[in-house]
C-alpha cells in the first residue's frame, strides 16, 4: 500500500464514520427531540422550529425530518465519494489539466472577503433549500411540478364571470392586471384559513369583479361585461383531446359576488 | 486541504479577458430592461391590502408596498439604471442601483398570492454583477478612461475578476436543475417516470395553460413515450452540475435543458422567458470573437493617418482602437513614424497628414477630417448605430465646420506644445525634409 491508497483509506473511513453519524442522528436522536419539541416539553425556542405545531400531527414532521435526512445522506455519500475520488493521482491530474491551479488570480484583501462571501451565500443558500426543501425567495428548490400528477383535474378553484349570455371562465391574465388568476386563487386559498374567511374571500371577488370591469372600460382587455362574479370548485375528467376544456364535468359555486357600478373597493 | 482550495480559487479565479463579463453585461441588462421596462409596477399599489401576503424577504425587512406615484418614479429610475448598466456608463453605481431598486420591484409581486421562481435567477444575477467589475470592457466608462488616459489602450489585463460572475452564473443555473431534479425524486421517487405521471401533466396543463401547439396531445397515449420524457428530463436534471467540469457534457447537457425548457414552453405553456436568456452566460464570446477576427483576418483594412503629437488625437485614436474589435483600422502616427507612413503612402504628404486625419479605404480613397470619421464609421460595429445619422441632409455640413473649429484650436495647443517641447519637432525625430 504506497502513500496514495493510505491517503485514500483515511478519507474514505472517515466520510463512512461521518455518514454512520449522520445516520444514527437522524434515525435516532432526532425524532425523540422532534416528539418533545411538538408536545411542547422544550423551551419555546425548540418548538417554535415546528411551524404550526397545533394543527400539524407529529407524523408530518417524523417524516419531513426524515426526507431531508435522506437527502441530506444522499448528497453527503455523493461529496464524500468525491472527495474520495479527489485523493487519486488520476482525478488529481484531471483537475489540475481542467483547473491549473498556479494560473488563478483571486482578489485580495476586503474585495476578496466580499466576492468569497458573495460565492457562499448564492451557493450556500441554494443548497440549504434544496437539502431542506424550503423555500425563501430568491432562493428555492425548484420544486413545481415534483409532486405526481392525477389522471384527472379535480377541485380546482375558478373564477367566472355571469354575463348576460351565461357564465364564461376569467382564466385571462389581462382581466384582473396586475394580479391574474393564479394570484386571486392563491390569496383565496390563504384567506379560507382565517377565521373572518367568508369576508375576506367576498371582498376579494368584489375587488376582482370591480378591477375588471375598471379594466374592460379602459380598454386594457376586451372580455365580456359581468354582472357578478363567482368563485367556484371545478372538476375535469381527463379526455384525450381536451373538449371538455371549458365545460367542467363538476361545478360547485363557493361564493357569488355581484357587482355594483362604481362599488370597487380601495386600499 | 491545501490542494482543494488551490482547484476551488482555479475555478473561481482563473484569469481572463474582460470580453466574456462584458458581452454578458450588454446582454442581461439589455434583456432585463426589455423584459421589465414596459411592466406598470405602480399598479400594485391599487391592489387591496387583504392580498397581500408577504414573502419571508419583504416581512423581515418591514418593505411594504409603496405609493403609487413613488413606484411609478422607482420604476423609471430602475429603467434608467438598466440602461446605464447596458452601456456601461457610471458602471458601478448604476448596478447596484439596478440590483437594489430591481429586488423589491422584481419581488414586489410575489407578496400577492403566489411565488413565482422564473424571475429570481434575474434577481441573482443582478446581485453578482452588482458586485463584479462588469464595466471594465466594452463599456462607455471604458471609453471615458481611454480619453483620459490613452495610454490604457492596451486593454485591462486578464484578471480571476472577470472569471467568477460568469462561473457563478453557469453553477447558479446548474442548481436550479439539480433542485428541479432531486426534488422530484424527493417527493415522488421513480414514480415520476415510471408512472403515468408524465402523460396527466402534458394533458392537464391543457386545461389550465395555453401551450402553443397540441403536440403534447399526440404524444400523451404513448405510454413509453412519456416515461421516456420523465426519465430524460430527471436525467439532464440531475447530472447538470457535470456541465461545469466536463466541457464534453457541458456540449451535451447544457443544449439539451435549454430544448427541454423550450419543450416545456410548447407542450405545456409554462414560458421559462428570463432563464432561456441566462444559458447565453455559457458563451465563450472571446473565443467566438477571435474566429470571427480569424475569419477577417487578411481583408484589407482602413489605415487612419493621424498626428500622434496632438493629445486629442491620441485619445480619439485610443476610442477608435477599442471601437474595432474585428482589428479593421490600422492606425498610424504621422508625427512619430512618418518614414513608415511615407514608405506606404508616397504620394502623401506629412504637412496635410497633420492638419487633418486621413482615412485611406481599402480602395485606396482617402478621406478627410468629417468625412474620415463618417467612412470608419462603416467599419466600426459599435458606430453602425450612429451611421444613419451621419448622413441625414445638414450633418456633413455642420460637421466638417466642427472638425474644422476643433482641429483650428488643436493645431494651437501643438504650437504651444511644440514651443517647450524640442524634442517633439521635425527636427528631432529626423524626419526627412523634403516629406515635410
Amino acid at each position: 500500500m504506497n502513500d496514495h491508497d493510505r491517503r485514500t483509506l483515511r478519507v474514505a473511513l472517515l466520510a463512512a464514520a461521518a455518514l454512520v453519524a449522520w445516520a444514527l442522528f437522524v434515525t435516532l436522536v432526532l425524532p425523540v427531540f422532534i416528539r418533545h419539541a411538538h408536545q411542547g416539553t422544550l423551551p419555546a425556542v425548540f418548538s417554535d422550529l415546528l411551524p404550526r405545531r397545533g394543527h400539524l400531527p407529529l407524523e408530518h414532521y417524523l417524516a419531513r425530518v426524515q426526507r431531508t435526512g435522506a437527502v441530506v445522506f444522499a448528497l453527503a455519500a455523493l461529496g464524500a465519494l468525491a472527495l474520495v475520488a479527489a485523493t487519486r493521482p488520476g482525478v488529481q491530474q484531471f483537475l489540475t489539466r481542467r483547473f491549473p491551479a498556479a494560473s488563478a488570480a483571486p482578489p485580495t484583501g476586503r474585495r476578496g472577503l466580499l466576492v468569497t462571501a458573495v460565492i457562499v451565500v448564492v451557493v450556500g443558500g441554494h443548497l440549504f433549500e434544496i437539502v431542506t426543501g424550503t423555500e425563501h425567495w430568491p432562493f428555492s428548490h425548484y420544486g413545481m411540478f415534483s409532486g405526481l400528477a392525477p389522471r384527472d383535474v379535480s377541485s380546482r378553484l375558478s373564477l367566472y364571470g355571469v354575463t348576460d349570455s351565461g357564465d364564461v371562465s376569467l382564466n385571462v391574465p389581462a382581466y384582473f392586471a396586475p394580479l391574474d388568476d393564479q394570484r386571486i386563487r392563491g390569496s383565496i386559498k390563504k384567506l379560507r384559513r382565517r377565521p373572518d374567511a367568508e369576508a375576506a374571500v367576498e371582498y376579494v371577488l368584489r375587488d376582482a369583479g370591480a378591477r375588471y370591469e375598471r379594466l374592460r372600460l379602459s380598454g386594457v382587455h376586451h372580455g365580456p361585461r359581468i354582472l357578478a362574479i363567482k368563485l367556484v370548485e371545478a372538476s375535469w375528467t381527463q379526455h384525450h383531446q381536451i373538449e371538455n376544456r371549458d365545460q367542467p364535468d363538476a361545478i360547485r359555486v363557493l361564493h357569488e359576488v355581484r357587482l355594483v357600478e362604481g362599488g370597487a373597493p380601495t386600499r | 486541504m491545501s490542494t482543494v482550495v488551490e482547484h476551488w480559487r482555479a475555478f473561481w479565479f482563473a484569469p481572463a479577458r474582460p470580453t466574456n463579463l462584458a458581452i454578458w453585461r450588454i446582454v442581461f441588462y439589455g434583456t432585463t430592461l426589455l423584459f421589465y421596462g414596459g411592466e406598470d409596477v405602480a399598479a400594485w399599489a391599487t391592489v387591496p391590502e387583504v392580498f397581500w401576503h408577504p414573502i419571508r424577504l419583504f416581512g423581515v425587512v418591514h418593505l411594504v408596498v409603496l405609493p403609487e406615484s413613488t413606484l411609478h418614479l422607482l420604476s423609471v429610475v430602475w429603467a434608467v439604471a438598466l440602461a446605464a448598466s447596458c452601456v456601461g456608463l457610471f458602471t458601478r453605481a448604476s448596478t447596484i442601483v439596478a440590483f437594489v431598486i430591481g429586488l423589491y420591484l422584481i419581488g414586489l409581486p410575489h407578496n400577492f398570492g403566489k411565488v413565482h421562481h422564473g424571475d429570481a435567477l434575474t434577481v441573482f444575477m443582478l446581485g453578482i454583477l452588482a458586485c463584479s467589475r462588469c464595466g471594465d470592457g466594452w463599456s462607455i466608462d471604458r471609453l471615458v478612461a481611454l480619453v483620459r488616459r490613452p495610454t490604457l489602450a492596451q486593454g485591462p489585463r486578464s484578471s480571476g475578476e472577470y472569471t467568477w460572475p460568469l462561473r457563478l452564473g453557469c453553477v447558479l443555473i446548474t442548481l436550479v436543475f439539480l433542485g428541479a431534479g432531486t426534488s422530484k425524486l424527493r417527493q415522488s421517487g421513480l414514480r415520476w417516470i415510471t408512472s403515468d405521471n408524465m402523460a396527466n401533466m402534458l394533458v392537464n396543463h391543457h386545461y389550465s395553460h395555453h401551450p402553443p401547439v397540441r403536440w403534447s396531445l399526440a404524444l400523451a397515449p404513448h405510454r413509453w413515450l412519456t416515461s421516456g420524457i420523465a426519465a430524460m428530463t430527471v436525467l439532464l436534471e440531475t447530472a447538470a452540475p457535470l456541465a461545469l467540469f466536463s466541457r464534453w457534457l457541458r456540449v451535451v447537457l447544457i443544449p439539451s435543458l435549454f430544448l427541454m425548457q423550450v419543450g416545456i414552453w410548447l407542450l405545456m405553456g409554462i414560458l421559462f422567458r428570463d432563464f432561456l436568456v441566462m444559458y447565453l452566460v455559457w458563451v465563450p464570446w472571446d473565443r467566438l470573437g477571435d474566429w470571427i477576427v480569424g475569419r477577417w483576418a487578411g481583408r484589407p483594412t482602413y489605415a487612419v493617418l493621424y498626428d500622434g503629437s496632438c493629445g486629442l488625437c491620441r485619445r480619439t485614436m485610443a476610442v477608435v482602437r477599442a471601437l474595432d474589435p474585428l482589428r479593421r483600422v490600422a492606425i498610424h502616427d504621422v508625427h512619430g513614424d512618418w518614414p513608415e507612413v511615407a514608405r506606404r503612402y508616397p504620394h502623401l504628404s506629412q504637412e496635410t497628414c497633420m492638419a487633418e486625419m486621413h482615412v485611406v479605404a481599402p480602395s485606396g480613397r482617402i478621406t478627410l477630417g468629417f468625412d474620415g470619421y463618417r467612412a470608419l464609421a462603416w467599419t466600426l460595429p459599435a458606430a453602425w448605430l450612429v451611421l444613419p445619422l451621419l448622413y441625414l441632409p445638414g450633418v456633413r455640413w455642420v460637421g466638417r465646420r466642427v472638425y474644422a473649429r476643433v482641429a483650428a484650436r488643436r493645431a494651437c495647443s501643438i504650437a504651444e506644445h511644440r514651443a517647450w517641447a524640442p524634442a517633439a519637432t521635425p527636427e528631432a525625430t529626423g524626419e526627412p525634409a523634403a516629406r515635410r
